[in-house]
């Protein structure tokens, strides 16, 4: 199992300090703070990005969120944690990213169809078949369904913290979760 | 075909304990139901493979760090921590300074700007002149050919200094022929 990442920590740990800690030496002037910030954050960002369909130019994504998120850290609202709101940044790019691209093709959107096609065929390379057949699955849901399952599997994030994400209800997040698991789980299970 | 756990509540919760979210006390209790719920085990072996489904993308967190710095300078963290209410005295004089510079040149143009020529137009009075006040108001095309000529004339006969002050038009009373008695008797 993979360790939490973020400032999460269970009992008898060594605890690291707080992402608002972090953000008070930053803006001091400190820079491993803000290398420790990055280095907390910066990979559940690009895994997020990755499941939301982000092939190119990842790195400059998460660093896009970061330099927005450190040059406004005054609309940082202290009721949601620094990860949840770095996702909302991440989210908000990752929509206009796709909206340009689809501009730029002067394309109708992909049916569901097209879009498993397409992900199987870059993801033709990778070696494990429960995997590929997850992701193809996955690739199936609806755009909502995807991205909370995404955050609540892969990230482990909680309801409230989603809803407050992609702007919906924390029943409403239950619900999309539910039905893609059933989804994911019926599409293997038929494979 | 898949069966569902009537435990809605350790079914919800599996993805926080495959995390390791959870405190030794809520651990422990989904660890026991874990122990007897076959269909919760199996979707906590499916959320595992989910999870390990979507592999984190290598990340260049050193190129991140530059960049941050380079966007973000000494200064601009300074001016974060306490912005917001310098940012916004800035944008008010900003603003402030912006009305105050088109309200002016707002009221100069209207001081430079000549008054309106007011157009004079010579009053006939129309029942003076002959022509029956409903065809005026109808317009002159309708008007007769007598009419228009009975115009013309009062026109040319008419005082050049304009009255300015429109004389009361007064419809006349009709009364129909027998009820002036009763009327009056009323």
């Amino acid at each position: 199992m993979q360790p939490p990442e973020g400032p999460q920590q269970s009992a008898g740990e060594v605890s690291e300090p707080s992402d608002a800690a972090l953000i008070a030496r930053w803006q001091r002037g400190d820079q491993l703070a803000a290398a420790a910030l990055v280095s907390r954050h910066a990979p559940a960002l690009a895994r997020f990005a990755a499941s939301c369909g982000v092939r190119e130019q990842l790195d400059e994504l998460v660093q896009d969120t970061f330099v927005r998120a450190f040059g406004s850290l005054d609309g940082f609202r202290a009721d949601s944690t620094l990860r949840t709101w770095l996702f909302t940044i991440l989210r908000r790019l990752v929509l206009d990213r796709t909206r340009v691209d689809k501009r730029r093709r002067d394309d109708t959107e992909l049916d569901e169809g097209q879009a498993v096609e397409e992900y199987n065929a870059l993801d033709a390379l990778v070696a494990d078949e429960t995997a590929l057949r997850v992701r193809a699955g996955v690739a199936r849901l609806s755009p909502l369904q995807r991205e909370v399952f995404t955050l609540r599997v892969t990230e482990g994030m909680a309801y409230s913290d989603i809803a407050q994400l992609v702007g919906s209800t924390e029943g409403a997040c239950r619900v999309h979760y539910h039905n893609a698991v059933r989804s994911v789980r019926g599409f293997l299970h038929d494979a | 075909m898949m069966h569902e756990c009537d435990n809605g509540e350790i079914r919800d919760v599996l993805p926080e304990y495959m995390h390791g979210r959870h405190d030794a006390v809520t651990r422990a209790r989904v660890e026991a139901h874990l122990a007897a719920c076959l269909v919760c085990t199996e979707e906590l072996a499916f959320l595992r493979g989910a999870r390990h489904a979507f592999p984190t993308p290598v990340v260049n967190v050193d190129a991140i760090v530059r960049g941050l710095a380079s966007n973000t300078s000494v200064e601009s963290r300074a001016v974060t921590a306490s912005a917001r209410p310098r940012r916004l005295s800035q944008w008010a004089i900003a603003a402030g300074v912006s009305c105050v510079l088109v309200g002016g040149a707002s009221v100069q143009l209207l001081r430079t700007r000549p008054p309106a020529p007011v157009e004079q137009r010579p009053v006939v009075n129309v029942s003076d002149s002959g022509v029956p006040a409903a065809a005026a108001e109808r317009g002159w095309s309708d008007l007769s050919y007598d009419q228009l000529k009975q115009l013309l004339e009062s026109i040319d006969g008419a005082d050049p200094v304009p009255s300015l002050e429109p004389t009361a038009r007064t419809s006349p009373i009709i009364v129909p022929a027998g009820a002036a008695g009763h009327t009056g008797g009323g």
